[in-house]
């Protein structure tokens, strides 16, 4: 769905590149995670793969199209959702959703459908200019599927919305994905990368540091760790122990059999510890 | 691609409706059209003043009250207190044996000249039956003052049309939605012409309203949608120009300043500059376009004239649309 | 002590801006045009085409006496191209009407005469002798200018006929026709006789120079209304105002060295224009504190009108509206004989005149310094309500 080859952008003439010769396939039905801290180069990339930045260096196709040559037809199979929402605010949700389905070549959705999909039935008639920051978001998010895209960009879809919201906009990510949409996910929460993406690719100083599957990093990366808490002369202690090494392995054995265990744990690694541990250096 | 371009317009229009700036930009040519039409006859009505005290002979206040606007006073006092305000007019008193004229001093030598005429006409007994002249007449209506007015006026509509723009532009970009429009298929040039439309057809409707309201039922409306068409792209430039760089509010401000300075300026030259000089005005579009439109408001205008006004300030005006274009191009990706 | 620093500041700023240069810019432009392109006197526009049914002989003779008398000046044969056309021509005194329809151009070479102001040698107006009676009709009616066909009677008198637009006022009309009624030698002798009483000064400013109060008024004092505005939300955007907010300088302090800086601006680049057209015939210490007192006014209003809005953008219909409002004036200063009351309550109304007496050199002193005081005052309540306004908006 994209090959991008030899990527390389930069936003001034010194030579100072925002990403860096960067090169990765995304397979049709793929929900592909782009991760790294603000600044790495995510923005700009995704940028470039969507057309609002023009590619300078390097071969890319989205969608079957070539961006060496921009055809505005292309669109008509993408979707994007903006960090920032971007709604009209003098419209309401309703026609806002309208506006946009009539700038399409293809077949698009019912608006109160999507309406009702992001929680935003019984508001349609109320202009976008009325609405919360998280409302808003959710328009924009609707409004990315309005001509029901092949391939979808999200940019960080979840961010400052609160929790039961969040949770909805993942299932809707997860029904599409069931339905076969490509997407490419821009994000530095790595808790949602985790939880939908097949693979993620891990993006700093403009480059790809690497790029697998959420559980193969686990695997490669991630140690099985046991955090216990235990009472030692009257106070609380916590540790976290490494289950391969050999050390660990016997203090906890000691632990067990010497005091008294409040609470134990087995955790795996986040992506977040791993990243931090592929970069060196954390997600914010 | 028309469709798109036409939903833009449908949605900017609906905008319009809801937003009270707009609304106050379009109905404003309307309600000075409407000014317009009453203060005409004022404006147009070049008619010398003269001031008489009521008490004046009757005779002597009919005669002048043939040839001139005649107001009447009660006392020499009070004529002189008249004579000695801003605006320009003659009293005269009887003091025997004849008419002594008043005036302030700074008038127009034409005043004195013409007052000092009229009294001649009725001392020497002139009257309307010693005339042997005749008038032939082509019977026009609309004075030429009032066709400058409403030229000006169309020419402010057509500034107005570039804030029409302008002000759309704002708005996309407060809203932040112009990265939402450029992920659609629709392009960049099919967005320019759909978010210029409302301008263009809201300033033609307001034109061609603001002309049938001044009486101006019978000029070739082809001529005049055809000038204010093309005069409208440069304003149009400006209107994006100013709406994609409103965050440079100082250079707005030069914008607005410099697009009202030609406008004027243009007026002015074509106006007041005396022939020898008139090619010093030949770079503005709006010389050319209040020129073309003088002409076919005074039905003096032919399709040849008419289309080299036209054709220079398209040209013109392309010359500084192709040397605005990579701005504007850059401002909405 | 606090307010010299800030104005100093600000001053430094707009320095640095390229705004200033324009100002200054645009006032060197005009005085250019002013010196180069508008003549003192400038020579009248006006035609006036005229055919005459007689002998070539009498019509010498006619001008032959104005020729001696320097009231006309013959110059080189004009080359006139008529177009095409076919009007309908009424006559008034009669009832009748004739259908004239001219379907090719046609050219010709028309002796040209200027009639001179003997006062100041300026063209009042240019003669054109033409063959035909036709030719007059459609040079009239295509030029909308005066025609006339004059015809030798039997008795020697001449017989006028004039040729109306339509549009003329009944009174102009009624002139026209005793205009000839008696012969212009008699009418002059009785026109020197006249006994004329001037008020006051017969002190006027020539075409130059009356363009002078216009521009200052336009360009100068309510220029400040806009720039101040510029200025302002510049500012704003910066989030210079929001760090204003937290020094102990006070909001009024803020608004009053902005339109210091415009009264500044305005000064620099309405002397560039006053000076060299004006020399010393102004009384520059009123010209300056008038000056200074409507420019402040000026950005006074801006600043209030200012505080409506939270973004130039928003404000620029207002701006504009109110721009062109302010302009109207001007058609009452340029057209004499239009006056309605209406416009008196427009503050650019007073303004255009008061410079015009200042520029005359005699103005009424009490009644400058009282407009000037009064223009101080007005500008210092409407700044105490924007900065009302202010204070609770300009730092959200």
């Amino acid at each position: 769905m994209i090959t991008v080859r030899n990527l390389s952008h930069s936003y001034s003439k010194d030579g100072k590149m925002a990403v860096n010769d960067i090169s990765f396939e995304i397979e049709r039905g793929e929900t592909f995670g782009f991760l790294g801290p603000s600044g790495a180069g995510k923005s700009t990339t995704q940028g470039v793969l969507t057309g609002l930045l023009k590619l300078q260096k390097g071969e890319v196709t989205v969608a079957g199209y070539d961006l060496n040559k921009v055809r505005n037809e292309r669109f008509n199979k993408i979707g994007v959702s903006f960090e920032q929402s971007n709604v009209y605010s003098k419209l309401t949700a309703l026609e806002n959703l309208k506006y946009f389905a009539d700038l399409f070549d293809v077949p698009t959705r019912d608006p109160h459908e999507l309406l009702a999909l992001v929680g935003l039935e019984g508001r349609e008639k109320d202009r976008a200019g009325s609405f919360s920051k998280g409302m808003k978001h959710r328009l924009t998010f609707a409004r990315s599927m309005i001509n029901r895209p092949e391939l979808w960009f999200l940019d960080e879809p979840t961010t400052g919305l609160d929790p039961a919201i969040a949770a909805t906009i993942k299932d809707i990510i997860k029904e599409e994905k069931a339905k076969g949409t490509t997407t490419f996910l821009t994000t530095h929460n790595m808790y949602i990368a985790d939880e939908l993406c097949d693979r993620v690719a891990f993006i700093i100083d403009g480059e790809i540091r690497l790029i697998d599957t959420p559980r193969n990093l686990k695997q490669r990366f991630g140690q099985k760790l046991i955090e216990v808490e235990y009472i030692a002369d009257s106070r609380p202690v916590k540790e976290t122990l490494k289950t391969i090494d050999d050390g660990d392995r016997r203090k906890l054995a000691g632990i067990v059999t010497s005091y008294d265990i409040v609470t134990m744990h087995s955790k795996e690694a986040t992506l977040e510890e791993i990243f931090i541990q592929v970069t060196g250096r954390g997600l914010l | 691609m028309i469709a798109k371009i036409l939903r833009i317009f449908r949605r900017d229009a609906l905008v319009a409706t809801r937003d009270s700036m707009l609304i106050l930009i379009i109905a404003m040519p309307i309600a000075l059209a409407v000014g317009i039409l009453l203060f005409a006859p004022g404006i147009t009505d070049s008619s010398v003043r003269i001031g008489l005290l009521k008490d004046d002979g009757a005779e002597h206040i009919a005669f002048m009250e043939n040839y001139a606007q005649v107001e009447l006073f009660g006392s020499v006092q009070e004529l002189e207190r008249r004579v000695n305000k801003r605006d320009e007019i003659a009293g005269m008193v009887f003091m025997d044996p004849g008419y002594e004229i008043i005036v302030q001093g700074d008038e127009d030598p034409g005043l004195l000249n013409y007052a000092k005429f009229l009294n001649s006409l009725f001392t020497l007994g002139i009257t309307r039956e010693d005339a042997t002249a005749q008038m032939l007449s082509f019977e026009k209506t609309v004075p030429p003052l009032k066709t400058k007015l409403v030229n000006m006026l169309i020419l402010m509509m057509i500034m107005l049309a570039g804030m029409i723009i302008s002000l759309g532009i704002v708005e996309e970009k407060a809203d932040n939605t112009i990265n939402a429009i450029n992920v659609t298929p629709v392009s960049q040039n099919g967005f320019i012409v759909g978010k210029s439309l409302l301008g263009v057809v809201s300033t033609l409707g307001s034109i061609v309203v603001s002309l049938l309201i001044l009486g101006y039922r019978d000029i070739d409306w082809l001529m005049i949608l055809l000038v204010g068409l093309t005069s409208m792209m440069l304003t149009f430039i400006v209107g994006f120009l100013q709406g994609l760089g409103s965050d440079d509010v100082i250079a707005a401000a030069a914008g607005v300043k410099m697009t009202m300075l030609p406008i004027a300026g243009s007026i002015a030259g074509y106006e007041l500059l005396a022939e020898r000089w008139q090619w010093t005005m030949y770079w503005s579009p709006f010389y050319w376009a209040y020129k073309a439109n003088d002409l076919i408001l005074s039905k003096r205008a032919d399709w040849p004239t008419v289309l080299v006004c036209v054709g220079l300030v398209l040209g013109i005006s392309m010359l500084i649309f192709i040397m605005a274009m990579p701005k504007i191009r850059k401002g909405l990706s | 002590m606090k307010m010299l620093s800030t104005y100093r500041k600000e001053m430094k700023i707009a320095m640095r801006g390229f705004y200033f240069y324009i100002e200054i810019f645009i006032a060197v432009v005009m005085l250019l045009i002013l010196l180069v392109a508008i003549k003192e006197n400038p020579d009248s526009k006006q035609r006036e085409y005229v055919f005459y049914d007689a002998r070539p002989e009498v019509v010498e003779l006619l001008f032959a006496k104005y020729i001696d008398e320097g009231k006309i000046v013959p110059a080189a044969d004009t080359e006139i191209v008529m177009k095409p056309a076919s009007f309908a021509v009424k006559n008034r005194d009669t009832g009748s009407t004739v259908s004239y329809s001219f379907d090719s151009a046609k050219t010709i070479m028309a002796r040209t005469m200027r009639e001179i102001d003997v006062d100041d040698g300026r063209i009042k107006k240019t003669i054109f002798l033409l063959d035909t009676e036709e030719d007059v009709l459609r040079l009239s009616h295509s030029s909308g200018q005066v025609g006339a066909i004059v015809s030798l009677g039997d008795r020697g008198t001449f017989s006028y006929r004039y040729i109306l637009q339509g549009y003329e006022t009944e009174r102009l009309t009624n002139l026209l026709y005793v205009y000839n009624a008696r012969s212009v030698d008699v009418l002059e002798q009785e026109m020197d006789r006249q006994a004329v009483r001037e008020l006051g000064s017969t002190e006027r400013l020539n075409a130059r120079e009356s363009a002078v109060p216009a521009l200052i008024t336009f360009a100068g004092s309510l220029m400040g209304f806009f720039i101040v505005m510029s200025y302002l939300f510049l500012d704003k955007d910066q989030g210079v105002i929001r760090a204003l907010a937290v020094t102990p300088a006070t909001v009024w302090m803020y608004l009053l060295s902005k339109t210091m800086v415009i009264m500044t601006t305005v000064l620099i680049s309405s002397s560039i224009v006053v000076i060299p057209v004006m020399g010393l015939k102004p009384n520059y210490l009123l010209f300056y504190p008038f000056l200074l007192a409507t420019t402040f006014a000026f950005a006074a209003i801006g600043l209030l009108v200012a505080s409506f809005f939270d973004s130039m953008s928003k404000s620029f219909g207002v701006l504009y509206l109110l721009m062109i409002a302010f302009m109207l004036p001007g058609f009452s200063y340029f057209i004499g004989s239009f006056d309605p009351v209406w416009l008196r309550f427009f503050p650019t109304y007073p303004i255009l005149y008061v410079f015009k007496m200042i520029m005359l050199g005699k103005p009424d002193v009490p009644y400058v310094l009282t407009a000037s005081a009064g223009f101080l005052v007005g500008g210092l309540a409407v700044l105490a309500i924007a900065n009302e306004k202010f204070k609770k908006t300009l730092t959200v």
